[in-house]
């Protein structure tokens, strides 16, 4: 009892540090409820008819039943193509999966890398279960080796492919060996 | 070792900003990134500010393909490069070259000329535009269209090529090609050459024209043909057409224009050869002189007479002879139509005419006169008179018949009566008797380019 209470300060004044370096995220919704579930190292499998979508992996799972949401810490998500290709890969420190819609939030520290080594970097984005598409409103950088983009404001396909960004600043570095 | 690590830099920083010149940085309200067959595509709208280097292109929209580097340009499209602007509403720019273009009208300004055409190239990397299609140029004091036009804004040379048309407040030139240096006020035009001054009523032709604005002076060749066009007092036209091989016009107080090897003047019943002529404009002055190399002297006919010397002076009233001198081996020989070789002849050291309504009244013979006159009673020949004088004065009637000659100095005059003429004309010539029959005609001047005289009537009248 005392070792755990230790601990428990010891938490407390760790956290407490923490806050005076960094404000805290408040990726937190729920108040006064009881995760009913919580794991750690977890794996959820995203599909669709049968086909996988997405694989999230989260270093800590807290799922609330009153409030439909999941909240996730240290996570990674996966995303798969029609032909069941890794396309996408996302991390980031925080994350939120609305339980009705599916619709997945990503905090802190978000990067999205996808197969032609696009990189995406943002503070917040939502992944929508709906049309797979994914969305921001904050400030966005996406670099590759040919460009950078930033902007405020984002809405792309889940492969990065297909994207729009608004209030952009944007350069294409040209390589010398181009074709003219 | 120093100066080791200095190149280095050197190298490094010279590296540094080629690459920063070949950043395309871009800048709008939103931007979609999307890949079509496999290639990049940018998609930038409201408020594009596109920038590489020191251009700088602004629009509404902006296709931009990351792949081949081509950027497709909508609405309102603004293309700077220091001094250089150019506007179009659909244009194209292609990042790795450089090179911006439209199809879709296009308007370039580079502070001190204003371009129009259709069609346009503009390579930044050379400052180098080309315009095709109802290319139109203005600058401060004139108007140039062509089919194609090359502007190299370093150099401030423009190169017009097709169907040629400049214009300002004095002149209108054609030509099929043309290069102007706009720093140096040199122009050359080539081939088709007419240049119109329709205060005057003049048009010269040629196929090369050189233009020293600066030296106001320019030189046109290639076969020049000066028309002017004047109006008589009965209202009927006059044209006066000039050929020679080459053509020369001082734009200074004198106003003068050159007429330089084999040159040909016809105006109504006069007609001249030479090979060198100046005309004063302002003072109304026809200049005509034999050069050292020369081997003829100038040659003038007045309907049926003929003047040699070695320098002729004509001048005009209201593009009207008044007065002519003759200097130097001076002669006038004047046929009788009616009969064959009768020429009445008269030489002397210089020779001073005077005009009246384009009629000669009055002409003077000074030093070492001699003449030849053939002599007529109620129309009939009646033998001629062969005379020699310090200085003679003969008067003309009104249809140009001889009315009285007077000889001064010396006068010995010798009556051959008819019986010892008839048949025998040619045996009765003074030394310095010639008869040039190459007197030019009209015809043979404009050599089937009537449409000139046309164009000038076109251009005098207005239309």
């Amino acid at each position: 009892m005392k070792i755990f209470f230790y601990f428990f300060i010891i938490l407390l004044l760790v956290a407490c540090k923490e806050e005076k370096v960094k404000p805290k995220i408040e990726n937190s919704p729920v108040e006064g409820e009881i995760p009913i579930h919580e794991s750690w190292n977890s794996k959820v499998i995203f599909s669709r008819d049968g086909k996988l979508k997405a694989i999230l992996y989260a270093n800590h799972l807290k799922k609330y039943e009153l409030q439909k949401v999941t909240l996730l810490e240290g996570i990674k998500v996966d995303f798969y193509n029609n032909n069941q290709q890794k396309v996408t890969t996302l991390t980031a420190k925080f994350g939120k999966v609305d339980d009705t819609t599916l619709d997945m939030f990503a905090m802190d520290s978000v990067v999205a890398v996808n197969d032609s080594g696009t990189v995406l970097s943002t503070d917040e984005l939502m992944w929508r279960n709906k049309d797979q598409k994914i969305l921001s409103d904050k400030f966005v950088s996406i670099k590759s080796k040919d460009e950078i983009i930033e902007g405020y404001g984002f809405e792309s396909d889940q492969h990065l492919n297909n994207y729009v960004i608004y209030h952009i600043t944007y350069s294409a570095v040209l390589t010398n060996n181009r074709k003219k | 070792m120093k100066i080791k690590y200095f190149i280095i830099f050197l190298i490094i920083s010279i590296n540094i900003v080629a690459q920063e010149d070949n950043i395309i940085r871009v800048f709008g309200d939103s931007l979609v990134g999307k890949k079509i067959n496999g290639e990049s595509i940018r998609e930038v709208h409201g408020n594009v500010i596109m920038t590489q280097g020191s251009v700088k292109i602004t629009c509404l929209k902006a296709i931009h393909n990351i792949t081949r580097n081509i950027a497709e340009l909508f609405g309102n499209v603004i293309v700077t490069q220091d001094s250089i602007t150019i506007y179009t509403d659909l244009g194209f720019y292609n990042g790795n070259s450089k090179i911006a273009y439209s199809k879709s009208g296009v308007t370039y300004f580079d502070g001190h000329i204003h371009l129009k055409a259709k069609n346009s190239f503009y390579y930044f990397d050379e400052k180098k535009a080309y315009f095709y299609e109802n290319v139109r140029l203005n600058d401060s004091i004139s108007v140039l269209t062509t089919d194609t036009l090359t502007y190299y804004d370093n150099e401030d040379k423009a190169i017009a090529v097709g169907n040629v048309v400049v214009k300002d407040t004095a002149a209108i030139i054609y030509a099929d090609s043309l290069i102007h240096l706009r720093n140096e006020k040199i122009t050359y035009a080539y081939k088709n050459i007419k240049i119109i001054d329709p205060s005057n009523n003049l048009l010269i032709s040629g196929n090369k024209l050189e233009d020293y604005h600066n030296e106001n002076y320019s030189r046109i060749t290639g076969n020049p043909l000066l028309i002017k066009i004047d109006t008589t007092d009965a209202n009927k036209l006059d044209t006066l057409i000039i050929t020679a091989k080459m053509m020369e016009a001082y734009g200074d107080s004198t106003k003068r224009l050159i007429a330089k090897d084999s040159v040909k003047i016809v105006r109504g019943e006069f007609a001249s050869i030479n090979n060198y002529s100046i005309y004063y404009q302002k003072d109304q002055l026809l200049y005509s002189h034999k050069r050292d190399e020369d081997k003829i002297a100038p040659v003038l006919w007045n309907q049926n007479t003929q003047f040699i010397g070695d320098t002729i002076y004509i001048s005009l009233k209201d593009n009207r002879i008044e007065k002519m001198n003759i200097n130097s081996n001076a002669s006038i020989i004047s046929k009788n139509e009616k009969y064959d070789f009768r020429f009445d002849q008269i030489s002397g050291n210089n020779i001073n005419l005077i005009f009246s309504n384009n009629r000669l009244k009055r002409t003077e013979v000074n030093g070492n006169v001699l003449s030849i006159y053939y002599l007529y009673e109620d129309g009939q020949p009646n033998g001629l008179a062969k005379s020699s004088a310090e200085k003679s004065i003969i008067l003309f009637d009104e249809e140009n018949n001889v009315e009285k000659v007077m000889y001064y100095g010396n006068p010995n005059t010798e009556y051959y009566p008819e019986k010892l003429v008839e048949g025998k004309e040619k045996e009765f010539t003074l030394p310095t008797f010639i008869i040039i029959n190459s007197r030019p005609q009209k015809e043979d001047l404009l050599n089937g380019k009537y449409f000139l005289i046309n164009q000038l009537l076109d251009v005098v009248n207005g239309k």
